[in-house]
């Protein structure tokens, strides 16, 4: 396997497709999350974290039992978001019990977690290819799958990162009254949105 | 107490979960492009939210407390899996259009989170009236972003392959309003729009 | 409404009409050439590009303030109704300079209202990013994108993240595609093909690049606006860097990284540095002082990201051309850069992570 295609998986999973500002996915925790840049970096390491383990189970689920035995049609959305909310309470558990410190700065971000549908997306489309229309990739290998959700993960943190610091400029500027919060943050986000539709079509991604 | 046209109102107006809440906006944002998907996506997400609405709510005496998440979500993404294969065999066209998002579902806050926060502490007939309410509340705005998107980033409105509008061949359509910052600017300036007649009218009592 | 500004705010005003007043000097020659160059089409697209964005401050800030509210009102629909006369085959080829005119009409009705410049400055950077043969409500929608959408939304001068001329730029570009991407006035190169030079040489080797080198110096027809003399910008960026009006660093580090990537990538850095829109981003684009760092270190990472984006989408991206994107992708990085690079506050120990609510 070249390193040429993981670098163009990383590049569309991270940048050109980036989940939050192209594809819109788990919007809510960008607007929710990005009052301040601490909760965001926060976030994202949880999120960061959380993906890698379920991309790798959602990968493995797939491709040894529900392709097999042919139930993948019907049985993955449940199987998937349960063992991504398992997972997720196991390690919330764990985390508790062994590393206190860690469990501080970002335990309040895990059961959130469960609901964030790039978690979710990231960990079907290793699984089922195509699922978030990518033109890279009609099926992964373990380590290709590591390096897209590595990607998404690092896309959805540099975004959200970037968004709180732009918040918090906004935040204290004279928006008009009706625009002040979210309309103004969505204004926003529109532009950084706009700022990224030129890198469309980069290297052919 | 005002009854069960109480609970259903709220959520169109007062607690819409899209302009006040702000959850379940990653689909409406991505869906709204035109009004044919939007149409789609809202009856998808009614029926999934007033019926596992109906079932945690029946359930919710013999749901224990610890494990009442994964509870939900089996439940949802079980309805969840009809849409997706109901629509899959009978509307492939618009199925594949709405691509991401009916498995997404699954993880739409609106849905666990009116589950968590209603179905699972009233009787059957409020929740289901909760999630009718909850569910138009998402409906309305959809259509609205949908036909104020279609319209100006197309010049005309199609639904189910017939052309109800059509701006004229002079009326060249700016395609922003179909990308995807245009989804960003038109959510974001027709909150601020709400936020403005709201001023207006709490000046005018 | 009460509106609480800080106390210089007059003397901070008459800084801004002094630093606009500048650029404004320093784009005239480039902009007075493409003119005399191109003739009336480039006249008409700077002239509504820069009315229209004086219109639409004059409105908003009319309606902000509550002054005039209903006379202003009654000029917002009039100046809007008026591309709708270009219905009227007989009226089609004028309807820029009816609406031109009408716009002077109004900012005559508005003559007290005080201008600090700047929307004069975003209009006719505007226009420069434009090609000539474009239609004339291109500008015109662009200018509202520029100040409502870019400036005004956000809170006016000073609280804009994005540069509103680019966002504007990149809002059309999506828009109309294919009015953006054509309408060049005369291809210096190739007559045949009517392609700006970026376009004809991407990804090509030094030699024949070479040839090019004087029309985009003096007399680049095949390209927009702003695009008719390298030298005149160049010169331009040179008077802004001696009345210190810009600061230096950002173009420097810009063009710079540029010429050092495509000197790596085996490409022609002279060509990359005179063609497309190299040199009116890097003096008069990057160096806007709301949407750029505050630190000199901040400026410097901001110019190199720039110059290094705008050659990767150059070299390996779609389009020909990456200045707006590479300006606004580091727009957006702005407050992070300022925010890692803030000197640190003697004493100050890191902040503990904070539990989140």
């Amino acid at each position: 396997m070249d390193l040429n295609r993981y670098f163009l998986i990383f590049l569309a999973a991270f940048l050109i497709q980036n989940i939050l500002l192209i594809r819109f996915i788990a919007l809510c925790s960008f607007f929710g999350i990005s009052t301040s840049v601490e909760t965001s970096v926060g976030m994202s390491l949880a999120v960061i974290f959380v993906m890698m383990v379920s991309s790798t189970l959602t990968w493995a689920l797939w491709n040894f039992v529900l392709e097999p035995l042919g139930i993948g049609e019907f049985l993955y959305i449940p199987s998937f978001i349960l063992v991504i909310a398992a997972f997720v309470q196991l390690e919330e558990l764990f985390i508790k019990k062994t590393a206190p410190a860690l469990y501080k700065a970002m335990g309040i971000y895990l059961p959130l977690i469960t609901t964030n549908c790039a978690v979710l997306a990231a960990a079907t489309e290793v699984a089922k290819p195509g699922f978030i229309k990518l033109s890279v990739a009609y099926h992964y290998t373990l380590p290709e799958a590591w390096v897209y959700t590595f990607g998404v993960a690092l896309g959805y943190s540099a975004a959200l990162l970037v968004f709180a610091t732009l918040r918090e400029r906004i935040d204290i500027a004279p928006v008009p009254p009706a625009m002040k919060g979210y309309p103004i943050a969505f204004i926003t986000a529109s532009l950084m949105s706009l700022a990224l539709t030129g890198f469309a079509g980069l290297f052919g991604v | 107490m005002n009854g069960l046209t109480g609970e259903f109102a709220r959520g169109v107006v007062r607690e819409n979960p899209l302009l006040r809440l702000m959850i379940g906006l990653c689909s409406a944002l991505a869906v709204s492009v035109k009004l044919e998907s939007s149409l789609f996506m809202s009856l998808a997400v009614i029926f999934v939210l007033t019926m596992s609405n109906i079932v945690i709510s029946a359930l919710r005496r013999v749901t224990p407390e610890n494990i009442r998440i994964p509870i939900f979500i089996v439940v949802v993404s079980s309805f969840t899996t009809i849409v997706d294969l109901v629509l899959r065999a009978y509307f492939p066209a618009i199925y594949s259009r709405l691509g991401v998002w009916i498995p997404l579902i699954v993880v739409n806050c609106i849905i666990l989170g009116r589950a968590e926060a209603y179905a699972y502490k009233n009787n059957i007939i409020r929740s289901a009236m909760d999630g009718l309410g909850m569910g138009l509340g998402y409906t309305l705005v959809l259509l609205i972003m949908g036909f104020v998107r279609e319209l100006i980033g197309t010049g005309a409105i199609t639904l189910l392959g017939a052309t109800l509008i059509h701006m004229g061949s002079r009326f060249e359509a700016p395609i922003l309003a179909i990308s995807f910052p245009g989804a960003f600017l038109a959510f974001g300036l027709l909150m601020g729009l709400l936020n403005k007649l709201e001023q207006r009218q709490r000046r005018a009592k | 409404m009460l509106k609480v500004t800080s106390s210089p705010h007059i003397r901070a005003q008459e800084n801004t009409r002094y630093l606009m007043r500048w650029v404004l000097i320093a784009l005239a020659p480039s902009a007075l050439y493409s003119v005399y160059l191109i003739g009336t089409n480039a006249l008409s697209v700077i002239l509504v590009s820069v009315l229209s964005c004086l219109g639409v401050e004059v409105i908003w800030h009319n309606l902000r303030d509550g002054k005039h509210v209903s006379r202003t009102w009654w000029e917002l629909v009039f100046l809007l109704a008026i591309p709708l006369l270009g219905m009227v085959p007989a009226l089609g080829a004028f309807v820029q300079w009816i609406e031109c005119v009408a716009i002077l009409v109004v900012l005559w009705f508005e003559r007290e209202h005080r201008f600090d410049g700047s929307a004069a400055v975003t209009g006719l950077l505007l226009a420069m990013v434009l090609p000539p043969m474009i239609p004339w409500w291109v500008p015109f929608f662009g200018a509202i994108l520029a100040i409502a959408i870019g400036k005004e939304i956000f809170g006016g001068l000073g609280y804009n993240v994005f540069n509103p001329a680019l966002v504007a730029r990149a809002a059309l570009l999506i828009s109309w595609p294919r009015y953006l991407t054509a309408g060049w006035f005369k291809p210096v190169v190739d007559a045949s093909t009517s392609a700006t030079p970026l376009v004809l040489f991407k990804n090509r080797l030094g030699a024949e690049v070479s040839a090019v080198y004087g029309p985009l110096l003096f007399s680049n027809t095949g390209g927009c606006i702003g695009e008719v003399s390298a030298f005149l910008l160049l010169l331009g960026g040179l008077v802004l860097a001696w009345k210190k009006v810009i600061h230096v660093e950002i173009p420097l580090a810009y063009l710079g990284t540029m010429a050092v990537f495509a000197a790596l990538a085996h490409n022609d850095p002279i060509f990359h540095l005179l063609a497309g829109g190299a040199m009116l981003g890097a003096w008069f684009m990057a160096t806007d002082y709301v949407t750029s760092p505050l630190t000199t270190k901040g400026r410097i990472l901001f110019g190199v990201g720039c110059g290094f984006i705008t050659m990767l989408l150059r070299l390996y991206g779609k389009a020909p051309e990456g200045v707006t994107y590479a300006i606004l992708f580091m727009n957006m990085l702005t407050p992070l850069i300022d925010r890692s690079l803030r000197p640190r506050v003697y004493g100050h120990i890191a902040k503990p992570v904070r539990g989140g609510k």
